[in-house]
């Protein structure tokens, strides 16, 4: 019948029979048509199985619809929208979709002062770091028999993809020298002798990771304790690397602002929950890998030796810790 | 900026004049009137990303990204537009960007109801099952393609005209609603173990 109605009622003969309506549903069930459009979909449907079952469908979806809602921002937005027109005035992070050398004329006052802060900060940095230690740099293991062993087997350089315009960290490089430790230590300290590491003083590379004062003597699991350090720069963006370790075992999180994208070679990435967290998996041998952010930092776990409930406790510590931190800004 | 703009919870009503003052002000560069702009709308922007993305980090990163296009082209921003309707098309456009660029993400809420049956729900299951239609709706639109996403969350997230969402989108109105059509089909079609048990 439906069929019939479109192929062989002439509209002129009979206008309530005209063709299908299908189109227009959804206005229909809006109400937002015309009356005498309305009208003739109301005939048409009078008679029409075919669009019936199809307003039938479309009223149940419009129905599904209802149930998006609107919901608040959250706490913190400002500060972390500051924060990247800051980096952008730095010029460190071009933010896309901003033309380059159009600064805005409120933040130029602040640029000034953030480059005047910088510069500072910079020199201070310099001078700091000839007369302090280099944490980040290979580790004997003799000087301390709880640390675990660094072996020198090569360390391929990390590499970064370029992906629709933006750098992505691959931590392919990274885990590598997981994959080679020896059987009874899962991981192996990784030299920061590499061409796009520096070593950062531990304060530095703590408060890059987004840890709070309060946090920094903490360890995100019983007995194991911040190792080793280091940052690299991709994209213009700082990421750390925190070495956690037990004496056996030990687990990396890298830390960088929420604009940069990890990834694992070719490897794909699936959304999970440990422990109630919500995070995505990377695909990666060997090891377990969980991406997760909390506010302005995306974070990603990388150990073969922690199980979920550990993982989960790491990844709520580095949260937490992160969480209140901005807090305390 | 007038003192009664800004309510007793920290959120900002506009009335137009006061938005195109907000806006005069934005354009000087006065910070405040920044940071109310960014208060007026920041609902609505991370609302939209978060029903676009349907990852509460996705959401606040395109957030920030938005407003930050936006305040660096606010100079460009004619008075002669309706301001909302160029904020959308900011929030849209960079939704859309956002997933090109992270096609390869597997989107969250892929465990959805799907065509399975769910019977047997009891009167105090009532809430959780509210919920997990909210859920599995929030998932199935997220995997909309994105002109059609755009239709339905303009209409129902932000409750705008086919013709409001036809300026902002750049189309007819006629094409909105063949739009809203192809993603109300597609969410009966995914949902349909929800039909008959919906609340």
């Amino acid at each position: 019948m439906s069929i019939l109605c479109i192929k062989f009622w002439p509209t002129t003969l009979w206008p309530g029979r005209r063709k299908h309506v299908i189109d227009d549903l959804s206005a229909f069930a809006d109400g937002v048509l015309p009356a005498d459009q309305s009208e003739r979909i109301s005939e048409h449907l009078g008679h029409c199985q075919s669009c019936r079952e199809e307003y039938d469908e479309i009223r149940f979806g419009a129905a599904l619809a209802t149930h998006l809602l609107g919901v608040q921002a959250p706490e913190g937005l400002w500060s972390s929208v500051v924060s990247r027109l800051e980096d952008h005035q730095e010029g460190t992070a071009p933010t896309a979709g901003m033309p380059r050398g159009r600064a805005m004329p409120v933040f130029a006052t602040w640029a000034a002062a953030i480059t005047l802060a910088l510069l500072v900060g910079l020199l201070a940095y310099l001078g700091a770091s000839r007369v302090l230690p280099r944490p980040g740099g290979r580790i004997n293991a003799s000087a301390n028999a709880s640390e675990p062993a660094v072996s020198q087997l090569p360390v391929t350089a990390p590499s970064a993809r370029v992906s629709a315009g933006r750098e992505q960290f691959d931590l392919a490089a990274y885990v590598e020298p997981v994959m080679a430790a020896p059987r009874d230590a899962s991981f192996r300290v990784i030299s920061t002798a590499l061409p796009r590491f520096t070593s950062v003083d531990r304060q530095e590379a703590l408060r890059t990771a987004g840890l709070s004062s309060s946090a920094r003597d903490m360890a995100p699991l019983p007995g194991y304790r911040l190792v080793t350090y280091r940052a690299c720069r991709t994209d213009g963006e700082r990421v750390v690397q925190l070495v956690y370790g037990n004496g056996k075992q030990g687990f990396s999180v890298f830390v960088a602002p929420r604009g940069v994208d990890f990834s694992f070679g070719s490897g794909s990435c699936v959304e999970t929950h440990v422990g109630g967290i919500r995070c995505q998996k990377l695909e990666c041998p060997y090891q377990e890998t969980y991406s997760f952010s909390q506010g302005p930092y995306r974070c990603v776990l990388v150990s073969k030796s922690l199980n979920a409930t550990q993982a989960a406790t790491v990844m709520n510590y580095f949260m937490s810790a992160q969480k209140s931190s901005r807090g305390d800004r | 900026m007038p003192v009664d703009a800004v309510n007793a919870v920290g959120t900002v009503n506009l009335v137009n004049d006061q938005q195109t003052d907000l806006l005069e002000a934005c354009q000087r560069g006065e910070r405040e009137a920044l940071r109310l702009l960014f208060e007026a709308h920041k609902d609505k922007v991370y609302s939209l990303a978060l029903r676009s993305t349907g990852d509460s980090a996705a959401a606040w990163d395109l957030t920030q990204e938005v407003f930050i296009k936006v305040f660096s082209k606010l100079g460009e921003f004619r008075q002669q537009a309706k301001f909302e309707t160029w904020l959308y098309r900011i929030v849209i456009n960079t939704c859309i960007d956002e997933q090109r660029k992270n096609s390869r993400f597997v989107p969250f809420d892929e465990q959805t109801t799907g065509g399975k049956e769910v019977s047997e729900i009891r009167p105090q299951e009532k809430s959780y099952l509210r919920r997990q239609v909210k859920e599995a709706v929030e998932g199935a639109v997220s995997r909309l393609t994105p002109k059609v996403r755009a239709a339905i969350l303009l209409r129902y997230v932000e409750g705008l005209s086919y013709e409001e969402i036809g300026e902002i989108l750049g189309c007819p109105a006629g094409t909105v609603a063949a739009r809203l059509n192809r993603g109300h089909k597609i969410l009966a079609r995914e949902l349909a173990g929800f039909r008959g048990v919906m609340p």
